[in-house]
Protein backbone atom coordinates (compact mmCIF):
# COMPACT_ATOMS: atom_id res chain seq x y z
CA UNK A 1 0.00 0.00 0.00
CA UNK A 2 0.99 3.72 -0.50
CA UNK A 3 3.03 5.07 2.39
CA UNK A 4 1.61 7.59 4.22
CA UNK A 5 3.53 9.98 3.44
CA UNK A 6 3.19 13.24 1.90
CA UNK A 7 4.98 12.54 -1.27
CA UNK A 8 2.87 13.32 -4.66
CA UNK A 9 1.56 10.39 -6.20
CA UNK A 10 0.34 11.99 -8.99
CA UNK A 11 2.07 14.58 -11.04
CA UNK A 12 0.57 16.81 -14.14
CA UNK A 13 3.62 19.52 -15.24
CA UNK A 14 2.25 21.83 -17.69
CA UNK A 15 -0.67 18.84 -19.01
CA UNK A 16 -2.48 20.56 -21.73
CA UNK A 17 -4.60 18.91 -24.20
CA UNK A 18 -6.18 20.12 -26.96
CA UNK A 19 -8.66 18.88 -30.25
CA UNK A 20 -8.16 20.89 -33.63
CA UNK A 21 -9.18 24.53 -32.43
CA UNK A 22 -10.63 23.49 -29.10
CA UNK A 23 -8.28 22.96 -26.19
CA UNK A 24 -9.55 20.85 -23.53
CA UNK A 25 -6.66 20.92 -21.08
CA UNK A 26 -4.46 24.12 -20.92
CA UNK A 27 -1.37 24.52 -19.14
CA UNK A 28 -2.01 22.34 -15.84
CA UNK A 29 0.21 21.79 -13.44
CA UNK A 30 -0.74 19.92 -10.48
CA UNK A 31 0.50 17.38 -7.63
CA UNK A 32 -2.23 15.14 -6.03
CA UNK A 33 -1.54 13.28 -2.75
CA UNK A 34 -2.93 10.59 -1.00
CA UNK A 35 -6.45 11.41 0.65
CA UNK A 36 -9.26 12.08 -1.80
CA UNK A 37 -9.05 15.14 -4.14
CA UNK A 38 -12.02 16.51 -5.85
CA UNK A 39 -12.07 17.64 -9.35
CA UNK A 40 -14.15 20.34 -9.69
CA UNK A 41 -15.34 22.13 -12.74
CA UNK A 42 -18.35 22.97 -14.75
CA UNK A 43 -19.63 20.63 -17.43
CA UNK A 44 -17.15 20.82 -20.40
CA UNK A 45 -14.18 22.58 -18.39
CA UNK A 46 -11.95 19.42 -19.30
CA UNK A 47 -12.37 17.34 -15.75
CA UNK A 48 -12.72 13.92 -18.24
CA UNK A 49 -9.78 14.60 -20.53
CA UNK A 50 -7.51 15.31 -17.32
CA UNK A 51 -8.68 12.52 -15.30
CA UNK A 52 -8.14 10.15 -18.87
CA UNK A 53 -4.80 11.85 -19.13
CA UNK A 54 -4.08 10.81 -15.64
CA UNK A 55 -4.85 7.09 -16.18
CA UNK A 56 -2.89 7.02 -19.65
CA UNK A 57 -5.64 6.31 -21.72
CA UNK A 58 -5.94 10.25 -23.99
CA UNK A 59 -2.61 11.11 -24.84
CA UNK A 60 -1.29 14.95 -23.79
CA UNK A 61 -0.43 17.47 -26.26
CA UNK A 62 1.82 18.81 -24.54
CA UNK A 63 3.51 18.50 -20.61
CA UNK A 64 3.63 15.12 -18.91
CA UNK A 65 1.88 13.56 -16.19
CA UNK A 66 3.05 10.80 -14.00
CA UNK A 67 1.85 8.38 -11.40
CA UNK A 68 4.18 6.89 -8.32
CA UNK A 69 6.98 8.92 -10.56
CA UNK A 70 6.34 6.99 -13.71
CA UNK A 71 4.97 7.90 -16.92
CA UNK A 72 1.28 6.29 -17.49
CA UNK A 73 1.37 6.32 -21.12
CA UNK A 74 2.62 2.81 -22.43
CA UNK A 75 2.85 1.56 -19.26
CA UNK A 76 0.94 -1.43 -18.76
CA UNK A 77 2.55 -2.66 -15.61
CA UNK A 78 1.07 0.68 -14.23
CA UNK A 79 -2.20 -0.49 -14.19
CA UNK A 80 -1.90 -3.13 -11.84
CA UNK A 81 -1.80 -0.09 -9.65
CA UNK A 82 -4.15 2.27 -10.72
CA UNK A 83 -8.33 1.32 -11.25
CA UNK A 84 -10.14 3.81 -13.18
CA UNK A 85 -13.95 4.66 -13.44
CA UNK A 86 -14.65 6.77 -16.85
CA UNK A 87 -17.89 8.73 -16.82
CA UNK A 88 -19.45 7.19 -19.61
CA UNK A 89 -20.80 3.38 -19.06
CA UNK A 90 -18.32 0.57 -20.54
CA UNK A 91 -20.30 -1.99 -19.24
CA UNK A 92 -21.15 -5.51 -21.00
CA UNK A 93 -24.57 -5.71 -20.56
CA UNK A 94 -24.88 -9.51 -21.54
CA UNK A 95 -22.97 -10.46 -18.64
CA UNK A 96 -23.73 -10.76 -14.79
CA UNK A 97 -22.61 -8.63 -12.41
CA UNK A 98 -20.38 -11.73 -11.19
CA UNK A 99 -19.06 -12.11 -14.21
CA UNK A 100 -17.87 -8.20 -15.40
CA UNK A 101 -15.79 -7.66 -12.05
CA UNK A 102 -14.59 -11.38 -12.61
CA UNK A 103 -13.57 -10.46 -16.42
CA UNK A 104 -12.11 -7.27 -14.73
CA UNK A 105 -9.82 -9.18 -12.43
CA UNK A 106 -8.64 -11.79 -14.91
CA UNK A 107 -7.44 -8.42 -17.17
CA UNK A 108 -5.62 -7.26 -14.40
CA UNK A 109 -4.17 -10.60 -13.16
CA UNK A 110 -5.53 -10.47 -10.00
CA UNK A 111 -4.75 -13.43 -7.80
CA UNK A 112 -7.04 -15.63 -5.79
CA UNK A 113 -9.61 -14.24 -8.35
CA UNK A 114 -12.66 -15.64 -6.50
CA UNK A 115 -12.19 -13.99 -3.24
CA UNK A 116 -11.24 -10.40 -4.98
CA UNK A 117 -14.33 -11.06 -6.87
CA UNK A 118 -16.48 -11.01 -3.85
CA UNK A 119 -14.59 -8.81 -1.93
CA UNK A 120 -14.72 -6.12 -4.83
CA UNK A 121 -18.87 -6.59 -4.83
CA UNK A 122 -19.35 -7.21 -1.23
CA UNK A 123 -17.39 -3.33 -0.84
CA UNK A 124 -20.25 -2.22 -3.57
CA UNK A 125 -22.94 -4.34 -1.20
CA UNK A 126 -23.77 -5.58 -4.89
CA UNK A 127 -23.81 -9.47 -3.67
CA UNK A 128 -27.60 -10.10 -3.81
CA UNK A 129 -27.85 -8.73 -7.60
CA UNK A 130 -24.41 -10.10 -8.59
CA UNK A 131 -26.21 -12.97 -10.65
CA UNK A 132 -28.31 -10.85 -12.51
CA UNK A 133 -27.64 -9.40 -15.97
CA UNK A 134 -26.05 -6.10 -15.86
CA UNK A 135 -28.77 -4.84 -18.47
CA UNK A 136 -31.24 -5.63 -16.52
CA UNK A 137 -29.60 -3.39 -13.88
CA UNK A 138 -30.82 0.41 -12.63
CA UNK A 139 -28.05 2.99 -13.57
CA UNK A 140 -26.93 3.29 -10.02
CA UNK A 141 -26.28 -0.28 -9.52
CA UNK A 142 -24.36 -0.25 -12.95
CA UNK A 143 -22.23 2.71 -11.57
CA UNK A 144 -21.98 0.44 -8.54
CA UNK A 145 -20.52 -2.65 -10.12
CA UNK A 146 -18.40 -0.51 -12.22
CA UNK A 147 -16.65 1.02 -9.15
CA UNK A 148 -16.43 -2.98 -7.75
CA UNK A 149 -14.65 -3.75 -11.65
CA UNK A 150 -12.25 -0.33 -10.75
CA UNK A 151 -11.32 -1.58 -7.04
CA UNK A 152 -11.46 -5.26 -7.88
CA UNK A 153 -7.52 -5.49 -7.82
CA UNK A 154 -7.24 -3.13 -5.05
CA UNK A 155 -5.53 -0.49 -6.36
CA UNK A 156 -3.68 2.36 -4.91
CA UNK A 157 -4.57 5.04 -7.01
CA UNK A 158 -8.37 5.60 -7.86
CA UNK A 159 -9.80 7.80 -10.76
CA UNK A 160 -12.77 8.82 -10.68
CA UNK A 161 -15.26 10.77 -13.48
CA UNK A 162 -18.42 11.52 -11.83
CA UNK A 163 -19.10 8.39 -10.00
CA UNK A 164 -22.06 9.61 -8.37
CA UNK A 165 -24.56 10.33 -11.48
CA UNK A 166 -27.68 8.14 -10.84
CA UNK A 167 -26.97 7.11 -7.73
CA UNK A 168 -29.81 7.78 -4.79
CA UNK A 169 -28.73 9.36 -1.41
CA UNK A 170 -28.84 6.24 0.23
CA UNK A 171 -26.00 4.84 -2.01
CA UNK A 172 -23.97 8.26 -2.22
CA UNK A 173 -23.69 7.81 1.82
CA UNK A 174 -22.41 4.42 1.33
CA UNK A 175 -20.16 5.72 -1.24
CA UNK A 176 -18.30 8.53 0.50
CA UNK A 177 -18.01 6.10 3.61
CA UNK A 178 -16.29 3.66 0.81
CA UNK A 179 -14.17 6.03 -0.28
CA UNK A 180 -12.95 7.44 2.87
CA UNK A 181 -12.38 4.24 4.08
CA UNK A 182 -9.97 3.92 0.95
CA UNK A 183 -8.24 7.62 1.50
CA UNK A 184 -7.82 6.24 5.28
CA UNK A 185 -5.77 2.96 3.85
CA UNK A 186 -3.33 5.48 2.49
CA UNK A 187 -4.64 5.07 -0.99
CA UNK A 188 -4.97 8.38 -3.66
CA UNK A 189 -8.10 8.78 -4.87
CA UNK A 190 -9.38 11.62 -7.97
CA UNK A 191 -13.21 11.98 -7.67
CA UNK A 192 -14.22 14.27 -10.38
CA UNK A 193 -17.79 16.54 -10.45
CA UNK A 194 -19.83 19.27 -11.33
CA UNK A 195 -21.27 19.80 -8.26
CA UNK A 196 -19.86 21.62 -5.53
CA UNK A 197 -22.18 20.37 -2.59
CA UNK A 198 -20.88 16.75 -3.52
CA UNK A 199 -16.83 17.40 -3.25
CA UNK A 200 -17.39 19.27 -0.21
CA UNK A 201 -18.64 16.41 1.51
CA UNK A 202 -15.92 13.75 0.06
CA UNK A 203 -12.77 15.67 -0.58
CA UNK A 204 -9.88 16.81 1.44
CA UNK A 205 -8.27 18.65 -1.44
CA UNK A 206 -9.80 20.16 -4.28
CA UNK A 207 -8.62 21.14 -7.85
CA UNK A 208 -10.87 23.72 -9.73
CA UNK A 209 -10.76 23.28 -13.81
CA UNK A 210 -12.26 25.89 -15.38
CA UNK A 211 -12.17 26.21 -19.00
CA UNK A 212 -9.34 23.70 -19.37
CA UNK A 213 -6.86 26.00 -17.03
CA UNK A 214 -6.25 25.33 -13.06
CA UNK A 215 -8.17 28.02 -11.29
CA UNK A 216 -8.02 27.22 -7.92
CA UNK A 217 -6.93 23.96 -5.65
CA UNK A 218 -5.94 23.47 -2.07
CA UNK A 219 -8.49 23.30 1.37
CA UNK A 220 -11.62 22.95 0.23
CA UNK A 221 -12.12 26.02 2.93
CA UNK A 222 -10.32 28.13 1.27
CA UNK A 223 -12.09 28.25 -2.24
CA UNK A 224 -15.35 27.91 -0.21
CA UNK A 225 -14.36 31.44 1.37
CA UNK A 226 -13.69 32.94 -1.67
CA UNK A 227 -16.88 31.35 -2.86
CA UNK A 228 -18.85 33.24 -0.38
CA UNK A 229 -16.79 36.53 -0.52
CA UNK A 230 -18.28 36.64 -4.30
CA UNK A 231 -20.23 39.41 -5.44
CA UNK A 232 -23.92 38.52 -6.04
CA UNK A 233 -26.16 40.42 -7.80
CA UNK A 234 -30.04 39.70 -6.76
CA UNK A 235 -32.89 41.38 -8.53
CA UNK A 236 -36.00 42.83 -6.21
CA UNK A 237 -39.66 43.34 -7.64
CA UNK A 238 -41.55 45.23 -4.72
CA UNK A 239 -44.33 48.13 -4.77
CA UNK A 240 -41.96 50.82 -3.47
CA UNK A 241 -38.55 50.21 -5.52
CA UNK A 242 -37.14 53.56 -4.60
CA UNK A 243 -37.81 54.14 -0.95
CA UNK A 244 -36.61 50.30 -0.51
CA UNK A 245 -33.81 51.35 -3.11
CA UNK A 246 -32.84 54.10 -0.47
CA UNK A 247 -32.75 51.56 2.50
CA UNK A 248 -30.89 48.97 1.08
CA UNK A 249 -28.13 51.34 0.19
CA UNK A 250 -27.61 51.82 3.75
CA UNK A 251 -26.44 47.84 4.34
CA UNK A 252 -23.71 46.59 5.37
CA UNK A 253 -23.70 43.62 3.22
CA UNK A 254 -25.05 45.73 -0.28
CA UNK A 255 -21.55 47.69 -2.41
CA UNK A 256 -24.65 49.02 -4.72
CA UNK A 257 -27.86 49.30 -5.83
CA UNK A 258 -29.52 50.36 -8.96
CA UNK A 259 -33.05 50.64 -10.81
CA UNK A 260 -33.52 48.68 -13.78
CA UNK A 261 -35.76 49.76 -16.96
CA UNK A 262 -38.69 47.83 -15.44
CA UNK A 263 -38.58 49.70 -11.88
CA UNK A 264 -37.14 46.81 -10.33
CA UNK A 265 -34.02 46.88 -7.99
CA UNK A 266 -30.65 44.99 -8.74
CA UNK A 267 -28.53 44.91 -5.55
CA UNK A 268 -24.99 44.04 -5.48
CA UNK A 269 -23.80 42.25 -2.58
CA UNK A 270 -20.94 40.19 -1.11
CA UNK A 271 -22.42 39.01 1.85
CA UNK A 272 -25.52 37.28 0.25
CA UNK A 273 -26.30 35.59 3.97
CA UNK A 274 -26.81 38.67 5.81
CA UNK A 275 -28.97 40.38 2.75
CA UNK A 276 -31.07 37.18 2.57
CA UNK A 277 -31.79 38.25 6.87
CA UNK A 278 -31.61 42.13 6.37
CA UNK A 279 -33.69 42.63 3.36
CA UNK A 280 -37.20 41.08 4.55
CA UNK A 281 -36.89 43.09 7.68
CA UNK A 282 -35.77 46.27 5.80
CA UNK A 283 -39.09 45.45 3.68
CA UNK A 284 -41.18 45.46 6.86
CA UNK A 285 -39.78 48.10 8.32
CA UNK A 286 -40.43 50.56 5.30
CA UNK A 287 -43.69 48.96 4.90
CA UNK A 288 -42.88 47.90 1.17
CA UNK A 289 -44.24 44.45 -0.33
CA UNK A 290 -41.63 42.16 -1.68
CA UNK A 291 -42.98 40.39 -4.73
CA UNK A 292 -39.67 39.03 -5.89
CA UNK A 293 -36.29 38.83 -4.60
CA UNK A 294 -34.13 36.42 -7.55
CA UNK A 295 -30.41 36.19 -7.31
CA UNK A 296 -28.92 36.58 -11.06
CA UNK A 297 -25.84 34.85 -11.20
CA UNK A 298 -26.39 31.59 -9.14
CA UNK A 299 -24.98 29.50 -11.86
CA UNK A 300 -22.42 26.66 -10.97
CA UNK A 301 -20.69 28.29 -14.48
CA UNK A 302 -20.99 32.32 -12.72
CA UNK A 303 -19.23 30.52 -9.74
CA UNK A 304 -16.48 29.06 -11.38
CA UNK A 305 -15.73 32.22 -13.63
CA UNK A 306 -15.84 34.40 -10.70
CA UNK A 307 -12.41 31.88 -9.27
CA UNK A 308 -11.05 32.40 -12.44
CA UNK A 309 -11.21 36.07 -12.46
CA UNK A 310 -10.76 36.52 -8.81
CA UNK A 311 -7.50 34.50 -9.74
CA UNK A 312 -6.49 36.68 -12.23
CA UNK A 313 -7.05 39.85 -10.39
CA UNK B 1 -5.26 -13.54 -23.18
CA UNK B 2 -8.03 -15.98 -23.36
CA UNK B 3 -10.31 -13.87 -21.54
CA UNK B 4 -9.65 -11.39 -24.84
CA UNK B 5 -10.43 -14.24 -27.16
CA UNK B 6 -13.57 -14.91 -25.49
CA UNK B 7 -15.06 -11.55 -25.09
CA UNK B 8 -13.98 -10.75 -28.87
CA UNK B 9 -15.59 -14.43 -29.91
CA UNK B 10 -18.68 -13.14 -28.23
CA UNK B 11 -19.38 -10.46 -30.49
CA UNK B 12 -18.17 -12.38 -33.91
CA UNK B 13 -20.31 -15.44 -32.57
CA UNK B 14 -23.70 -12.08 -32.49
CA UNK B 15 -26.74 -13.31 -34.38
CA UNK B 16 -26.60 -10.67 -36.49
CA UNK B 17 -23.33 -11.01 -37.36
CA UNK B 18 -23.34 -14.95 -37.77
CA UNK B 19 -26.37 -14.63 -39.95
CA UNK B 20 -24.39 -12.52 -42.23
CA UNK B 21 -21.07 -14.21 -42.48
CA UNK B 22 -23.28 -17.76 -42.74
CA UNK B 23 -25.52 -16.40 -45.46
CA UNK B 24 -22.13 -14.88 -47.30
CA UNK B 25 -20.73 -18.25 -46.96
CA UNK B 26 -23.51 -19.99 -48.66
CA UNK B 27 -23.71 -17.53 -51.35
CA UNK B 28 -20.74 -19.62 -53.84
CA UNK B 29 -22.14 -22.46 -52.72
CA UNK B 30 -25.67 -21.87 -54.01
CA UNK B 31 -24.41 -20.51 -57.37
CA UNK B 32 -22.15 -23.05 -57.73
CA UNK B 33 -25.09 -25.77 -57.26
CA UNK B 34 -27.47 -23.57 -59.48
CA UNK B 35 -24.38 -23.47 -62.41
CA UNK B 36 -24.32 -26.91 -62.90
CA UNK B 37 -27.82 -27.84 -62.36
CA UNK B 38 -29.00 -25.14 -65.18
CA UNK B 39 -25.89 -26.05 -67.15
CA UNK B 40 -24.24 -29.81 -66.54
CA UNK B 41 -21.57 -28.55 -69.14
CA UNK B 42 -20.70 -25.40 -67.37
CA UNK B 43 -17.24 -24.60 -68.03
CA UNK B 44 -14.06 -24.93 -64.97
CA UNK B 45 -13.20 -21.60 -66.94
CA UNK B 46 -16.54 -20.28 -65.78
CA UNK B 47 -16.79 -21.36 -62.73
CA UNK B 48 -13.22 -20.27 -61.66
CA UNK B 49 -13.74 -16.87 -63.51
CA UNK B 50 -16.87 -16.07 -61.52
CA UNK B 51 -16.95 -17.54 -58.55
CA UNK B 52 -13.57 -17.74 -57.39
CA UNK B 53 -12.61 -15.01 -58.65
CA UNK B 54 -15.67 -12.76 -58.37
CA UNK B 55 -17.37 -13.83 -55.91
CA UNK B 56 -15.14 -15.38 -53.45
CA UNK B 57 -12.20 -13.47 -53.48
CA UNK B 58 -13.66 -10.59 -54.54
CA UNK B 59 -16.75 -9.85 -52.41
CA UNK B 60 -17.88 -12.44 -50.54
CA UNK B 61 -14.29 -12.72 -48.53
CA UNK B 62 -13.48 -9.05 -48.03
CA UNK B 63 -17.53 -8.39 -47.19
CA UNK B 64 -17.25 -11.35 -44.24
CA UNK B 65 -13.95 -10.08 -42.91
CA UNK B 66 -14.92 -6.45 -42.91
CA UNK B 67 -18.09 -7.77 -41.01
CA UNK B 68 -16.82 -9.54 -38.11
CA UNK B 69 -13.17 -7.48 -37.85
CA UNK B 70 -15.22 -4.70 -36.71
CA UNK B 71 -15.52 -6.75 -33.38
CA UNK B 72 -12.38 -6.89 -32.67
CA UNK B 73 -11.84 -3.26 -31.61
CA UNK B 74 -14.44 -1.45 -33.89
CA UNK B 75 -17.36 -2.19 -31.51
CA UNK B 76 -15.18 -1.98 -28.48
CA UNK B 77 -14.68 1.93 -29.69
CA UNK B 78 -17.95 2.48 -30.06
CA UNK B 79 -19.59 1.59 -26.89
CA UNK B 80 -16.53 2.73 -25.28
CA UNK B 81 -15.27 -0.71 -23.58
CA UNK B 82 -11.88 -0.51 -24.90
CA UNK B 83 -10.57 0.64 -21.87
CA UNK B 84 -11.37 -2.04 -19.82
CA UNK B 85 -9.41 -4.16 -21.85
CA UNK B 86 -6.67 -1.73 -22.42
CA UNK B 87 -6.10 -0.54 -19.21
CA UNK B 88 -4.47 -3.71 -18.58
CA UNK B 89 -0.66 -5.46 -17.57
CA UNK B 90 -0.79 -7.16 -20.84
CA UNK B 91 1.67 -5.40 -23.30
CA UNK B 92 -0.40 -4.21 -26.56
CA UNK B 93 0.22 -7.09 -28.54
CA UNK B 94 -1.09 -9.40 -26.46
CA UNK B 95 -4.04 -7.49 -26.62
CA UNK B 96 -4.25 -7.57 -30.61
CA UNK B 97 -3.33 -10.96 -30.93
CA UNK B 98 -6.46 -12.96 -29.23
CA UNK B 99 -8.81 -9.96 -30.82
CA UNK B 100 -6.96 -11.09 -34.07
CA UNK B 101 -7.23 -14.75 -33.95
CA UNK B 102 -11.16 -14.59 -32.47
CA UNK B 103 -12.15 -12.20 -35.95
CA UNK B 104 -10.08 -14.30 -37.85
CA UNK B 105 -11.23 -17.86 -36.95
CA UNK B 106 -15.02 -17.35 -37.27
CA UNK B 107 -14.83 -16.12 -40.90
CA UNK B 108 -11.51 -18.75 -41.81
CA UNK B 109 -14.20 -21.60 -40.52
CA UNK B 110 -17.34 -20.51 -43.01
CA UNK B 111 -14.86 -19.64 -46.01
CA UNK B 112 -13.22 -22.55 -45.57
CA UNK B 113 -16.33 -24.73 -45.31
CA UNK B 114 -17.55 -23.43 -48.35
CA UNK B 115 -14.70 -23.03 -50.52
CA UNK B 116 -13.50 -26.86 -49.50
CA UNK B 117 -18.12 -27.85 -50.79
CA UNK B 118 -17.94 -25.58 -53.37
CA UNK B 119 -14.37 -26.88 -55.11
CA UNK B 120 -15.57 -30.24 -54.05
CA UNK B 121 -18.63 -29.95 -56.29
CA UNK B 122 -16.88 -28.20 -59.18
CA UNK B 123 -13.96 -30.22 -59.41
CA UNK B 124 -15.43 -33.20 -58.85
CA UNK B 125 -13.71 -34.30 -55.47
CA UNK B 126 -10.21 -33.41 -56.83
CA UNK B 127 -8.66 -33.31 -53.94
CA UNK B 128 -5.75 -30.90 -54.58
CA UNK B 129 -7.91 -28.68 -56.26
CA UNK B 130 -10.09 -28.60 -53.16
CA UNK B 131 -6.76 -27.79 -50.89
CA UNK B 132 -5.45 -25.14 -53.38
CA UNK B 133 -8.65 -23.37 -53.35
CA UNK B 134 -9.47 -23.35 -49.63
CA UNK B 135 -5.82 -22.57 -49.09
CA UNK B 136 -6.17 -19.82 -50.75
CA UNK B 137 -9.71 -18.62 -49.07
CA UNK B 138 -8.07 -18.81 -45.48
CA UNK B 139 -5.30 -16.84 -46.70
CA UNK B 140 -7.52 -14.15 -47.88
CA UNK B 141 -9.29 -14.49 -45.18
CA UNK B 142 -6.28 -13.47 -43.13
CA UNK B 143 -5.14 -10.72 -45.12
CA UNK B 144 -7.92 -8.74 -45.03
CA UNK B 145 -8.72 -9.42 -40.92
CA UNK B 146 -5.63 -8.00 -40.23
CA UNK B 147 -6.32 -4.64 -42.71
CA UNK B 148 -9.90 -4.62 -41.45
CA UNK B 149 -9.31 -4.58 -37.57
CA UNK B 150 -6.13 -2.56 -38.91
CA UNK B 151 -8.76 0.08 -40.16
CA UNK B 152 -10.82 -0.13 -37.32
CA UNK B 153 -8.41 0.77 -35.41
CA UNK B 154 -6.85 3.87 -37.34
CA UNK B 155 -10.49 5.09 -38.24
CA UNK B 156 -14.50 5.73 -37.20
CA UNK B 157 -15.28 5.52 -40.83
CA UNK B 158 -13.20 1.73 -41.22
CA UNK B 159 -16.76 0.40 -42.47
CA UNK B 160 -17.21 2.98 -45.23
CA UNK B 161 -13.55 3.13 -46.49
CA UNK B 162 -13.29 -0.78 -46.17
CA UNK B 163 -16.71 -1.01 -48.55
CA UNK B 164 -14.78 1.83 -50.85
CA UNK B 165 -11.20 -0.15 -51.27
CA UNK B 166 -13.44 -4.00 -51.49
CA UNK B 167 -15.37 -1.91 -54.32
CA UNK B 168 -12.76 0.23 -56.20
CA UNK B 169 -9.67 -1.05 -55.41
CA UNK B 170 -10.11 -5.13 -55.36
CA UNK B 171 -13.07 -4.88 -57.69
CA UNK B 172 -11.96 -2.24 -60.26
CA UNK B 173 -8.48 -1.46 -60.15
CA UNK B 174 -6.43 -4.68 -58.90
CA UNK B 175 -8.19 -6.32 -62.18
CA UNK B 176 -8.15 -3.98 -64.79
CA UNK B 177 -4.80 -1.89 -63.79
CA UNK B 178 -1.70 -3.62 -64.68
CA UNK B 179 0.53 -3.25 -61.45
CA UNK B 180 -2.04 -3.34 -59.10
CA UNK B 181 -1.75 -6.35 -58.65
CA UNK B 182 1.01 -6.26 -56.46
CA UNK B 183 -0.65 -4.38 -53.75
CA UNK B 184 -4.15 -6.33 -53.70
CA UNK B 185 -4.69 -8.80 -51.36
CA UNK B 186 -7.07 -10.49 -53.75
CA UNK B 187 -4.65 -11.24 -56.39
CA UNK B 188 -2.18 -12.65 -53.71
CA UNK B 189 -4.94 -15.02 -52.37
CA UNK B 190 -5.55 -16.31 -55.86
CA UNK B 191 -1.82 -16.53 -56.86
CA UNK B 192 -1.75 -19.02 -53.62
CA UNK B 193 -4.42 -20.85 -55.45
CA UNK B 194 -2.78 -21.30 -58.39
CA UNK B 195 0.22 -21.69 -56.69
CA UNK B 196 -1.28 -24.61 -54.63
CA UNK B 197 -2.77 -26.52 -57.73
CA UNK B 198 -1.19 -24.75 -61.13
CA UNK B 199 -4.00 -26.45 -63.51
CA UNK B 200 -6.29 -23.67 -61.49
CA UNK B 201 -7.09 -20.18 -62.40
CA UNK B 202 -4.88 -20.87 -65.37
CA UNK B 203 -5.75 -17.31 -67.06
CA UNK B 204 -4.53 -15.04 -64.24
CA UNK B 205 -1.30 -13.54 -64.07
CA UNK B 206 0.13 -15.18 -61.18
CA UNK B 207 2.93 -14.04 -58.80
CA UNK B 208 5.32 -17.20 -57.88
CA UNK B 209 3.55 -19.20 -54.74
CA UNK B 210 6.17 -19.33 -52.50
CA UNK B 211 6.54 -15.43 -53.42
CA UNK B 212 2.44 -14.57 -52.71
CA UNK B 213 2.80 -16.48 -49.11
CA UNK B 214 6.37 -15.08 -48.42
CA UNK B 215 4.13 -11.54 -48.77
CA UNK B 216 0.92 -12.49 -47.46
CA UNK B 217 2.96 -13.70 -44.13
CA UNK B 218 4.66 -10.37 -44.21
CA UNK B 219 1.50 -8.66 -45.11
CA UNK B 220 -0.46 -9.83 -41.81
CA UNK B 221 2.72 -9.16 -39.48
CA UNK B 222 3.21 -5.61 -41.29
CA UNK B 223 -0.78 -5.10 -39.95
CA UNK B 224 -0.44 -6.81 -36.97
CA UNK B 225 2.48 -4.42 -36.08
CA UNK B 226 1.18 -1.33 -37.13
CA UNK B 227 -2.27 -2.78 -34.91
CA UNK B 228 -0.25 -2.76 -32.11
CA UNK B 229 1.25 0.57 -32.90
CA UNK B 230 -2.08 2.45 -32.96
CA UNK B 231 -3.24 0.51 -29.60
CA UNK B 232 -0.58 2.11 -27.82
CA UNK B 233 -0.34 5.86 -29.59
CA UNK B 234 -4.23 6.46 -29.96
CA UNK B 235 -6.75 7.60 -27.26
CA UNK B 236 -8.58 5.14 -26.23
CA UNK B 237 -12.81 6.43 -25.62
Amino acid sequence: MTSASDAPVIRADRLSRWFGNIVAVNDVTLDVRPGITGLLGPNGAGKSTLIRMIAGVARASSGTVTVFGEPVRNNPPLAKRIGIMQEHEAVYGFMTGRRFVRLMGELRQVTPLDAAVERAIGLVELLDAADRKIRTYSRGMRQRIRLAGALVHDPEVLLLDEPLNGADPKQRIQFQRLLRRYADEGRTIVISSHILEEIERIADTVLLLVNGKLAASGDFRAIRAALNERPYHVLVACDSPRSLASAVVQLDSVEAVRLDADGRIVILSRNVRDLQIELPRLAQQESVTLRRVVPLDDSLESVFGYLVDGGER
Amino acid sequence: MKSLFLITLRRVLSPARLVMTGGLALAPLAVTSMMLSVDQGASLANFESFVLNGMLAGAIIPLATLATARAGFGDEISDRTLANVTLTPYSRWKVVLPKLLAVTAVPALFIAATAALTSHIAYGADITATRAVTLGAVSAVMLYSTLFVWLDLSTPHAVGIGLAYIVVWEGLFSRFIYGVRFLSLRSYSLSITHGADERRLPDGDHTALGLSLAVAVALVAVLFVLCVRRLRTMDVP
